[in-house]
């Protein structure tokens, strides 16, 4: 089914859509989410949240980007923001902490490690999303949708609403970010 | 000068480390759980009223509002009556002693 008729289907609110929407995308909405949470249950929320949204809003897509990127939108900012508020809650535990009421631990992210990636890298894969984690949003968002994602940087600066140019910066600065976190963590073992 | 070599590719094997990444599948029911879900939030929207009023807070603020709005029109109500009744009163009273005849001395007022 081409993706025209699945929107119109979609929009036309016909019963079959939905799910065939949700075969098709489910892997790179739950995957997209994965990358930025790092955390399969959590991601797996997000990308329920993602697809609630795309069902209650499908009336409102013109058809001006493909699907996929759209989808891409609504997932980025749904994780986006869920990493935020995770954040939020880091800090007011850290600051609790302070003030002697110890749930820090509580948030503590463990490891993570990506169920996709091969055996002999997991290890140092956990290193690379821990490092992943500290980068900005933007850098965050392209090299993940890059590296993990596969994406070419024009589909990149597209999902994103922006240039190559920006997107290619994004990502030289997201690595040059990167080495030096590698380089402090390895330094200090 | 050795160690920096090994640090550096140290860095560059872990910057490379997602090569190769597959893609992670989600849970085996997340499309039943989804549909699970629209479904709910469907069903709660259809009876948005109900669920809320069901609520102690809000249930005992709506009953107090109704309470306070029946206080206001009894008390208006019994007011305008007493009103109607004092001037009916007033009306007898005056209609028994010719209150309301104008005299002499309300028209021919002395200059």
């Amino acid at each position: 089914m081409s993706e025209s008729i699945l929107i119109e289907a979609l929009q036309g609110r016909e019963r079959s859509a939905f799910p065939r929407l949700v075969s098709s995308y489910q892997k790179m909405v739950f995957n997209t989410a994965l990358g930025i949470i790092q955390n399969k249950e959590e991601a797996e929320d997000v990308a329920q949240e993602v697809f609630v949204q795309v069902y209650e809003s499908i009336g409102q897509f013109k058809g001006e980007s493909k699907l996929s990127t759209w989808l891409y939108r609504i997932t980025l900012t749904k994780a986006l923001d869920w990493q935020r508020k995770k954040n939020r809650k880091k800090r007011f535990a850290i600051v609790k902490s302070l003030f002697g009421v110890n749930d820090e631990l509580q948030y503590d992210q463990p490891d993570f490690e990506h169920p996709g990636i091969l055996m002999e890298n997991k290890e140092r894969s956990v290193i690379l999303f821990k490092a992943i984690n500290t980068l900005p949003e933007n850098q965050k968002v392209a090299f993940l949708l890059h590296k993990v994602e596969g994406q070419s940087h024009q589909e990149i600066a597209d999902i994103m609403q922006t240039t190559v140019g920006a997107v290619e910066s994004y990502l030289h600065r997201a690595k040059q970010h990167l080495r030096k976190s590698l380089a402090g963590y390895y330094k200090n073992l | 000068m050795r160690d920096e070599q090994k640090l550096r590719e140290e860095i560059e094997a872990t910057l490379n480390s997602l090569e190769g990444i597959q893609c992670a599948e989600p849970s085996y029911y997340f499309k039943s759980k989804l549909i699970t879900r629209l479904e709910n939030k469907t069903a709660k929207k259809s009876s948005w009223l109900f669920p809320h009023l069901a609520r102690p807070s809000i249930a005992i603020a709506v009953l107090l509002v109704f309470l306070i709005l029946n206080v206001v029109t009894i008390s208006s109500l019994l007011r305008q009556k007493n009103q109607r009744a004092s001037s009916t009163e007033l009306q007898s009273f005056a209609q028994e002693y010719n209150l309301g005849t104008t005299t002499l001395y309300d028209t021919n007022t002395i200059k």
